[in-house]
């Protein structure tokens, strides 16, 4: 009896030994894949252009063997001539336009979103349904095709007038299509359909108004799924290129994907300095980063959804 | 603060457009500082009477009264209520101080008060020590026991309980149903309890209103309703086992079920409903009664034991069912299968007539 | 009767251009006079010139830190016309910049000027958003600058340009659109030219000479007359080893000449072989037995590793193989010159034949002049050709857009003419890597800074190479002379010089209704090439998949 209790007990272990090298070797080939893409972007930024080029490619870098150029040459200074004194690649006005728009976008889409989810969700009003179908359904259209309509609307609002565009039409014509997501609207008001009735019902009894429920309750408890949205959206705004690129006329009023873009190719030969290039996306990179492991609870929260328990 | 409702309707217009009387030309008044259970099967209309007193739903027609005061257009807020829910609806991401202070924050009471009365309600319902944890850190009775703390810590003239009790598990049922008793005696609120569980809502109400498709049905102190039901509703509603009813007929001044006499009446011959609860049997061991069957089940528990009565084809003249219970002293050694004869208590048995209606 | 309505042009143009009715004031001297310009003589009509304060918005893909050479001719072009203000916008890149200009064309925000390759010109053109430059070009106007803060004040600018002066190849280009009107006019070009490891030529000089073909002792090939299609073979014979992997114990490589672009390969060997490709009225040729011929003859020279593509070594260039010495020779942009040149910066250990020395050549050419009969063989079959000289011209041309104002067209215009005068383009293109756009720049004198302790002349700048050539490669030229810095750039220069005499453009046109534009074309004709250098599909396969492609 004793012998058969140590046995089972002993293949309990076993198979308990086995099922971790299988869950983490799992879960470490998935960390290798995520990671060698950041691995590859630091390691080129580290290559010259002709460590770069080497086949077979080389793998690892000895900290002496660092082309710290490469950093150092986004932030070189033009030394004469009518740029003087001006960055040579502006990576902070770049970086700059990048985090305003990114802000500006995620504040408006989370006003909008919250404000729309908050109506479909719970205020009852008439053909609410019909609208709410219809919004969904543009879902289905195609973002490239709002492009046009999106650039007539711009431009009749006056924010692309190529002679004179100030900065702040810049940012007006770089945000204003992208305060609102259809998407996010129908994700939280999901969210917003979980929080049961007699929640509403109890802030109603204690004497809240819709928009100070929408304020202390659903808000707060949808958290999850705003941060969600915030970060997938600033996200969203961080990488985006046609769009910035489409409606600004200067460069300074650039976003840092489009300065990587056209910044390290040779006009002539068509070539990237891929090293620069690659120094000045790790740059552009930190900050994610940096957000990710501040808000990594959140985010995993947000992405878990641990939804509302009634 | 005496609850009056005048010819209360509340009319919902289905998805077909058909028009559903959730509460139907309701009069009833409701005592100052009791605890009334309001009772009846699902959709019979007592969630619907206790949102139209809480101001969450409009009613179609008809008027609250608090006391003196005219309610019936009120918003919720205005009405001085508190409201618990089967759910809790507990803030979950409060802790259980901010939860039973949001009222008073809306109420803008002063903060140091709002803080002294906010610890007053967590001691009356027992969760002194738990104040700075979240709802989900609770069990269901603590959960339920905060939401009793919220709804009374604005001191409301009417405390409304919308089935409180049912999301709980058994021992926590009990608990919580003492509790509440416990508090609304010392809070002396007049409070209204909803609850589809007729043991809940005889054990812990001062009084109960039974409800039917919207219509009130009976309404008294829990013994006295179950003893004097004035339906057959009412009668079959309360009760656990559930209430027997046989068809029967009177004849000659006496009651026949199947041919088998059971007792005497003075009522004129007619077809009635006999109903009989089930400790209303006694066994009669001289086998004299008519009233005899053959056991098919017994169940002893303790000192009661339940015999079991299969009836097939209704050849008993059993309504609706094909068995009935009796419930008789377990020291009475009766076995499956023995033949039985019966006698009825008389103030164990009610006749109604066809419409359900109780004959005197 | 000649000079009465010369007169009433000039009024009428004096109408047009200012917009001004006051004649008094804009026509002080209305004088004519007869210049001497070019072949011909013109009448010129001298006028005042305008002073009221415009701006012009020129657009083009210079990320900062590569605009301080443009950001100096805006600077001088600005001191000479004080009312002028040319704002120089980057659109990121070229796909962007055609984009927003197409969507611009529709709510009237066009700039006033914008660089671009001549499909989009093509396309500008069809949208009727160009303006034709012949306006400019054709003009007899010659102003007056009045204005006395500027640099040039009391001088006297023709309107008119010289086209004499310009590079054939890129006034064909430029002047291919509907009615033959120029609507751009060159700015930046580059060509291919050939880069060779003359190490390892050198080693086979007696071969080489043996086998017939003129060559150095040093391993220096002819450099005005280019190589033959039949040469490159021969050379194939000798400097390929058996197998595919360099052998440098004998000198030689694995694959013999690698073409960079498989599109302009495609195109500039249809021109070769006299095959028709497309035209500038947006016709596709391409289908016809001498364009399935060269691709047969493409095949073999891929099967006997005499043609390479950079795809053979997974790469988009065939330089970096050219330095490791697994290609003898390479066919690339001229802007891309000195990513062929091997240097100690490189991983010592990939580069076979070590820090070896390069020359430039013209691309192989299947005949020495246009017209010849060429028979080419690859051991089994024999192609028959009419051949032509032929390369490439490449990179983006300068227009003006009709919305602008009368004033914003002229300066505009004016300043194209200041940014491709001959000391400009001279200096662009040894700022750049890009070739001049005329002729006489290849004399200019303009004494050029191009570091701050190194100047030069474009004249001078193309003797680096001369001098080399003409000492037999007998220069230290690894020494510290800055002027040996220069050494490849100015060979390529003088190659480019060379070949400008049979450049040949692409003919451009937007997409159509049942064809693709030229743009996506050249991409499909390289992916032909790259399939048949692939193996996965035979030549007749690979432009029938071409033409099923670009044709609908």
């Amino acid at each position: 009896m004793a012998e058969v209790f140590v046995k089972n007990e002993k293949s309990y272990k076993v198979q308990k030994i086995i099922s971790n090298v299988l869950t983490f070797s799992f879960l470490g080939a998935i960390a290798i894949v995520v990671l060698v893409p950041f691995y590859w972007m630091i390691l080129t930024s580290l290559k010259s252009s002709t460590m770069i080029e080497s086949i077979p490619p080389i793998l690892f870098l000895k900290p002496s063997q660092w082309q710290i150029w490469n950093y150092k040459a986004l932030f070189e200074i033009v030394e004469s001539g009518p740029r003087a004194g001006q960055p040579l690649f502006p990576f902070f006005t770049y970086m700059k336009n990048t985090i305003v728009i990114s802000i500006i976008t995620t504040i408006g889409t989370s006003i909008t979103t919250i404000l729309a989810a908050f109506a479909f969700a719970r205020l009852n009003f008439k053909g609410r349904d019909i609208v709410f179908a219809i919004i969904i359904a543009t879902m289905m259209i195609p973002g490239e095709i709002f492009i046009l309509t999106n650039f007539l609307t711009i431009n009749k609002l006056g924010w692309y007038d190529i002679m004179n565009q100030s900065y702040s039409d810049a940012i007006f014509a770089m945000t204003l299509p992208f305060m609102t997501s259809v998407f996010y609207t129908f994700y939280l008001r999901q969210t917003f359909k979980q929080i049961p009735n007699e929640l509403y019902y109890a802030a109603k009894v204690d004497g809240t108004t819709d928009f100070k429920y929408l304020l202390k309750v659903m808000i707060p408890v949808a958290m999850p799924t705003i941060i969600t949205i915030i970060i997938l959206n600033s996200m969203g705004a961080w990488s985006a290129y046609i769009w910035p690129a489409m409606v600004t006329t200067k460069d300074q009023f650039r976003l840092v994907s489009n300065g990587l873009r056209g910044a390290f190719t040779d006009s002539g030969s068509g070539r990237t300095d891929y090293g620069q290039q690659m120094a000045s996306a790790a740059l552009v990179t930190a900050p994610l980063l940096v957000v990710f492991f501040v808000f990594r609870k959140q985010i995993m929260r947000g992405v878990s959804r641990s939804g509302i328990k009634g | 603060m005496e609850i009056k409702m005048l010819d209360l309707t509340k009319i919902f217009v289905s998805k077909d457009k058909r028009e559903v009387h959730a509460v139907d030309h309701v009069d009833l008044t409701i005592p100052s500082g009791k605890l009334i259970g309001l009772l009846g099967p699902s959709g019979c209309g007592k969630s619907t009477t206790l949102y139209l007193l809480a101001g969450l739903l409009r009613q179609t027609q008809g008027q609250i009264y608090f006391g003196e005061d005219e309610v019936s257009d009120m918003p919720p807020e205005k009405r001085g209520i508190g409201l618990v829910f089967q759910n809790y609806a507990l803030y979950p991401h409060m802790t259980v101080r901010e939860n039973i202070l949001f009222p008073l924050e809306n109420l803008k009471v002063e903060k140091e008060e709002a803080k002294k009365r906010t610890i007053e309600m967590a001691q009356l319902v027992g969760l002194g020590e738990m104040l700075d944890r979240k709802p989900k850190e609770l069990s269901g009775g603590q959960q339920q026991r905060v939401a009793i703390a919220r709804a009374l810590v604005k001191k409301p003239r009417v405390l409304l309980l919308d089935e409180p009790l049912s999301n709980l598990d058994a021992r926590l049922r009990l608990q919580t149903r003492e509790e509440i008793k416990r508090i609304q005696r010392e809070t002396k609120i007049t409070t209204v309890f909803v609850t589809h569980d007729q043991e809940e809502a005889m054990s812990i109400s001062d009084e109960i209103v039974v409800m039917k498709d919207g219509v009130i049905q009976q309404m008294g102190e829990p013994q006295h309703v179950y003893d004097h039901p004035q339906n057959l509703f009412v009668a079959q509603f309360l009760g656990t086992p559930q209430i027997n009813v046989f068809n029967g007929v009177v004849k000659n001044k006496k009651i026949y079920v199947n041919d088998m006499f059971i007792s005497k009446t003075t009522l004129e011959d007619q077809t009635v409903k006999v109903g009989v609860r089930p400790e209303g049997f006694i066994v009669d061991l001289e086998k004299k009664s008519e009233f005899k069957f053959e056991i098919d089940l017994v169940e002893t528990i303790g000192r009661d034991t339940t015999l079991i009565i299969e009836v097939p084809g209704n050849e008993g003249g059993l309504l609706d069912k094909i068995t009935f219970k009796a419930i008789v002293d377990a020291s009475l050694k009766i076995k499956a299968g023995d033949w039985v004869h019966f006698n009825i208590k008389p103030e164990k048995m009610y006749l109604f007539d066809l419409e359900g209606k109780l004959l005197k | 009767m000649k000079k009465i309505l010369l007169s009433v042009f000039a009024l009428l143009t004096v109408f047009v251009l200012t917009g001004c009715v006051e004649i008094a004031t804009t026509t002080t001297t209305e004088v004519t006079t007869t210049t001497t310009s070019g072949t011909g003589t013109t009448a010129k009509v001298v006028m005042d010139l305008p002073d009221e304060e415009v701006t012009i918005l020129f657009w083009h893909i210079y990320g900062s830190g590569k605009t301080a050479l443009l950001d100096k001719f805006i600077d001088e072009f600005e001191a000479m016309y004080p009312n002028v203000t040319i704002e120089s916008q980057s659109q990121s890149d070229y796909n962007t910049l055609r984009e927003k200009i197409n969507t611009g064309i529709g709510v009237n925000q066009v700039p006033t000027m914008a660089l671009g390759y001549p499909d989009h010109f093509a396309g500008y053109v069809q949208a009727g958003a160009a303006y034709s430059l012949n306006n400019f070009i054709y003009s007899n106007i010659r102003y007056e600058v009045m204005d006395s803060t500027s640099t040039i004040a009391g001088e006297f600018v023709d309107v008119s340009l010289d086209l004499e002066n310009f590079v054939p190849g890129y006034l064909a280009e430029n002047n291919q659109y509907v009615g033959g009107q120029y609507y751009s006019m060159p700015y930046s070009k580059s060509t291919e030219t050939m880069a060779i490891n003359r190490t390892v030529v050198k080693q086979h000089v007696a071969a080489i000479r043996a086998a017939g073909i003129d060559v150095s002792d040093e391993g220096f090939f002819s450099h005005t007359t280019p190589l033959t299609f039949t040469q490159v073979q021969t050379l194939g014979t000798i400097l390929l080893n058996d197998t595919a992997t360099t052998d440098v114990a004998n000198f030689q490589c694995g694959y013999l000449l690698n073409y960079d672009s498989s599109g302009n390969m495609f195109i500039n060997m249809s021109r070769q072989f006299g095959a028709p490709y497309t035209n500038s009225a947006g016709e596709i040729l391409i289908n016809n037995d001498t364009t399935k011929s060269m691709l047969n003859y493409i095949n073999a020279m891929f099967t006997s590793r005499t043609f390479v593509l950079p795809n053979q070594f997974g790469q988009l260039y065939g330089s970096t193989n050219f330095k490791y010495g697994d290609i003898c020779m390479t066919v690339g942009s001229t802007a891309g010159v000195l990513y062929n040149i091997p240097t100690s910066l490189d991983v010592a250990a990939n580069l076979k034949f070590g820090i070896f020395d390069v020359d430039f050549l013209q691309v192989p050419q299947p005949v020495a002049t246009s017209g010849q009969a060429v028979t080419l063989s690859d051991g089994t079959t024999n192609y028959n050709f009419t051949g032509s000289l032929s390369s490439v011209q490449q990179g983006p041309n300068i227009g003006i857009f009709k919305n602008a104002s009368t004033n914003e067209k002229l300066f505009a215009w004016l300043f194209i003419k200041y940014i491709t005068s001959a000391e400009n383009t001279a200096l662009w293109a040894m700022d750049t890597g890009y070739l001049p756009v005329r002729l006489s720049a290849y004399t200019s004198d303009v004494l050029i800074q191009l570091t701050p302790t190194f100047s030069t002349t474009y004249v001078d700048f193309l003797s680096i190479a001369t001098d080399y050539w003409t000492a037999d490669g007998d220069v230290d030229w690894a020494a510290t002379d800055e002027r040996w810095d220069y050494l490849h750039s100015s060979m390529v220069a003088n190659i480019a010089k060379n070949q400008a005499l049979y450049y040949q453009y692409d003919p451009a046109f937007p997409a159509g209704s049942s064809s693709a534009g030229s743009a996506t074309i050249r991409v499909e004709a390289g992916y032909c090439l790259e399939n048949i250098y692939n193996k996965s599909k035979t030549p007749t396969q690979a432009l029938a998949f071409l033409m099923n492609q670009i044709d609908w």
